[in-house]
């Protein structure tokens, strides 16, 4: 189910809201659990098993690990543990993968090919799989203890608002709150106003985007000519900001709505000033998991400089392999590493001196490059798209199929996503509050009217967003695949 | 801060109340839904059962979605948005908007103009075997077979599509074929293309609201029919347009219009054309041929229509909705003519020529349906 659907909005979360509010405490969580299964469920009911599965395996892990606490048997559970997550992971996401390039290489060496398979891949894996591994090697670092309570357990793996596609929650910073949470009027208000920026990220501005990525990247790259090619990465660059972070903020703002309190996930990546800021501000949740799980246990920075390139090349191409069983998502993650060592090899002294908009316009465009390979479905188109960006050979053709994109409705989104992704909402907002707050500052008159327009600007999302989605526009989102 | 208070409370009632009314107004019990203008059934609510679990949630979405209250104002509202702010069509698959406030169809109409779907030269063998056979079978029993193509509005007004929508190929598939059957076989072909391009400065052909042809579009085309079957038939009669009362309306409505949630913002006009001395023909009583099995439009299978000189040949005319129009003029020489909507199949249909034994028979087929042709071939 997704949460931007009509059925998601209007009968799936008011009944699940208003069943947590009127259950008593004791089965609030039951109840959640209950919500989330169903909702997993919806999107294939034969990977719940699995799912369950999954679970159960972990919940057991978890307390013969504990049991085993302080011995070597703990670090062998735990090698169990976590090559059972990443073994379920592996057969489901990357089987079908390995199966293709393992009969490229029979074939060249003329061996009979083996037969190829067609698993399709469970909604949700690779978050809940991480959500696992997390809870793990939690209980193996001490920072936390194994769940007791089977149900607990499965709430915090198989909570709704991040099951499908993150924030990647660890168990630590959660483990209080799946009993002891609070519930408030200002917790729930900021859930609503999350929620609701969030799903006008994505059905207004990403959807919009979509559209003409989704055209342009269905073209072949030597049809396009530069001016189509650099509206295609530029779409897909916000189409994909939009459409990620935009689930984070539904992510979260659910979350506050039933008492959580999840970690942010993206902070205004668009306006970093290195590849290697980037990564601190865009898709957190993942990339501390692998700084702390990967990254540090393989020696950080702290073995050898060498070592280090190599550590963080090992990190993104997990990142990239993570995102998708395909060279270009391989590819797509060593292209980042590339940079990442670059910058460590002294570039980033010289970021840091140059002028700030040089520096971001260099993030920018490292990212956006990234991002063709993100998008192609294979190598050798991102590279032929990659050729077409420097392909000013324009033909009046393609000049009028690249003016026909610009219409009022993609300048609209643009300003709004680009003022957005640079910050700029969020900076008059900061503003604001502390003069709300203030007594002094301000009337009452205009606090109130300041009040009415902001509820008449969250109400206009709401309807603008079912109004979308009840005409069936273009609606796919991008983080469900992983 | 009792403000910051009054505001979080009343956002949370506002939200939960905008998140329940559907549910609250289901059957339209608080407020009224606009008119339903899809031409298509809702969804079904499928049925739960150990069977159907996993695409039970696909079907109940579905279900879900097409049952939605207030689900048609919504949709007006998103295309009002699309047509007044954006100016742009919120159906671009189904709806071009053109230069000057025309609208066309879009698929396989726009197809057509680019020249997407051109024929192969197997296919346009296939096509020429097929006319041929009919003719052979229609003049062994002394009928003339007439081959007319309908163009598509976009290619006789592509001076109004939309600059984005750029032609792969100059002629459009219904010329190729025209084009083919003249050089490779003796079918008598009737083009509309020329005298259509000729007329279109003298008044609208074609509804700018509607992918149809209006009544004076349908009378010029009737006419260069006429003519043609008058090189063998020289008793029949060519009206001409002078002959004729034209009345005009200004309206909003047009198929076009209808699938944009019966927007009100593009007026065209009604063409009205009579001939000043009355009609010769009128429509009889249907013999009441048996309608093709799910067409959509039973009342439009059959057409008659019959003058009182019983002297004049008789006319059997295949077509599609472009032959509505049509009738009426094409049938005024005629002493019996009979028409037949066969569900966009164009096929010979045997039993009718026998029952009728017109002198004449006529195929009419809209541009963007000529592939439909090879689905239903007489040709074994």
């Amino acid at each position: 189910m997704l949460f931007s659907s009509p059925l998601f909005l209007y009968l799936f979360l008011p009944i699940t809201l208003l069943g947590y509010y009127l259950m008593i405490p004791k089965l609030k969580n039951y109840w959640l659990l209950a919500c989330s299964l169903i909702f997993f469920a919806w999107g294939g009911v034969t990977f719940t098993f699995i799912l369950l599965i999954s679970i159960f395996l972990n919940y057991i892990f978890g307390i013969v690990m504990e049991k085993n606490k302080n011995t070597p048997k703990m670090k062998r559970w735990l090698i169990v543990g976590v090559a059972t997550n990443v073994g379920i992971l592996a057969l489901f996401k990357y089987t079908n993968f390995l199966v293709l390039n393992l009969n490229q290489l029979l074939d060249w060496i003329h061996i009979p090919l083996i037969p190829q398979t067609h698993i399709v891949l469970p909604i949700g894996i690779s978050f809940y799989t991480f959500h696992s591994l997390s809870y793990l090697i939690d209980i193996y670092r001490n920072k936390t203890k194994a769940q007791r309570n089977f149900f607990d357990l499965s709430l915090y793996i198989t909570m709704f608002s991040q099951l499908i596609a993150g924030p990647i929650i660890r168990y630590s910073d959660v483990e209080n709150q799946l009993r002891n949470r609070t519930h408030s009027v200002e917790k729930f208000s900021y859930g609503i106003e999350r929620f609701l920026i969030g799903l006008g990220k994505k059905v207004l501005l990403a959807n919009t985007f979509a559209k003409i990525a989704d055209q342009i990247f269905a073209a072949n790259p030597s049809d396009l000519g530069a001016p189509l090619a650099w509206l295609g990465m530029i779409a897909y660059s916000l189409q994909i900001y939009c459409d990620f972070a935009g689930y984070s903020d539904m992510a979260i703002g659910l979350g506050r709505m039933f008492g959580f309190e999840f970690m942010e996930n993206f902070n205004f990546p668009y306006i970093a000033k290195s590849v290697k800021e980037f990564w601190r501000r865009w898709h957190i949740s993942l990339s501390s998991f692998f700084r702390d799980y990967v990254y540090i246990p393989l020696g950080g920075n702290k073995i050898s400089i060498p070592r280090t390139y190599i550590n963080l090349l090992i990190v993104f191409f997990l990142t990239g392999f993570w995102h998708g069983a395909s060279w270009s998502f391989v590819v797509w993650g060593l292209f980042h590493g590339l940079f990442m060592v670059i910058e460590r090899l002294g570039f980033d002294k010289i970021l840091e001196k140059s002028w700030k908009p040089l520096a971001n316009l260099y993030t920018i465009l490292v990212v956006m490059f990234a991002w063709v390979l993100f998008r192609a479905d294979t190598l050798s188109y991102a590279m032929n798209y990659w050729k077409a960006l420097f392909d000013f050979s324009t033909t009046a053709q393609q000049m009028i199929l690249f003016r026909s994109y610009l219409d009022k409705e993609f300048w609209i989104m643009f300003t709004i996503a680009v003022a957005g992704s640079l910050g700029l909402f969020a900076a008059i907002g900061k503003k604001m509050n502390p003069i709300l707050e203030s007594n002094r500052l301000i009337s009452k008159g205009f606090a109130y009217s300041y009040h009415i327009v902001s509820l008449v600007f969250y109400a206009g999302i709401l309807y603008l967003c079912t109004m979308f989605l009840i005409s069936g526009t273009y609606n796919p989102f991008i983080y469900y695949r992983f | 801060m009792k403000h910051i208070k009054f505001r979080q409370y009343l956002l949370i009632l506002l939200f939960l109340g905008l998140l329940l009314f559907p549910m609250l107004n289901r059957k339209n019990f608080l407020l009224k839904d606009s008119e339903n203008t899809e031409n298509r059934e809702p969804a079904p609510k499928p049925e739960l059962t150990m069977k159907n679990l996993d695409p039970f949630p696909l079907q109940y979405e579905k279900f879900y979605n097409d049952h939605f209250s207030l689900r048609q104002t919504l949709m007006k509202s998103y295309y009002d948005l699309n047509l007044l702010v954006y100016r742009k069509t919120p159906i671009p698959d189904q709806v071009v908007l053109g230069k000057n406030n025309w609208l066309f169809l879009g698929g396989n109409e726009v197809d057509v103009y680019t020249g997407k779907n051109r024929f192969t030269n197997e296919e346009l063998n296939i096509l020429k075997k097929e006319l041929e056979y009919r003719q052979n079978y229609l003049a062994k029993q002394g009928i003339k077979f007439y081959f007319v193509i309908a163009p598509v509005k976009a290619t006789v007004y592509g001076e109004n599509m939309p600059e984005n929508i750029l032609k792969l190929h100059e002629e459009s598939g219904g010329k190729q074929l025209l084009r083919y059957l003249k050089q490779n076989s003796t079918i008598s072909c009737i083009d509309l293309y020329a005298i259509m391009n000729s007329c279109k400065k003298s008044g609208l052909l074609y509804f700018k609201n509607d992918n149809h042809w209006t009544k004076r579009g349908a009378f010029i085309g009737a006419m260069q029919i006429v003519k043609t079957i008058q090189h063998d038939f020289p008793t029949l009669n060519v009206l001409a347009l002078d002959s004729m009362r034209i009345n005009s309306t200004i309206t909003t409505s047009g198929n076009l219009t209808a699938m944009l949630s019966k927007t009100k913002l593009f007026v065209d006009t009604i063409i009205e054309l009579t001939p000043k001395n009355g009609f010769y023909t009128n429509e009889v009583s249907k013999v009441g041929y048996p309608v093709v099995k799910g067409f959509p439009y039973p009342w439009e299978f059959e057409m008659v229509r019959e003058r009182k000189d019983t002297t004049m040949p008789k006319l059997l005319l295949i077509s599609d909705s472009f032959g509505g129009n049509l009738f009426p003029y094409i049938s005024e020489p005629f002493s019996r003519s009979v028409k037949i909507f066969d569900s966009w199949q164009y096929k010979l249909n045997e039993e009718i020529v026998i029952a009728e034994k017109p002198d004449v028979v006529v195929l009419i087929v809209l541009e963007s349906n000529i592939r439909n042709m090879l689905k239903y071939l007489s040709l074994k």
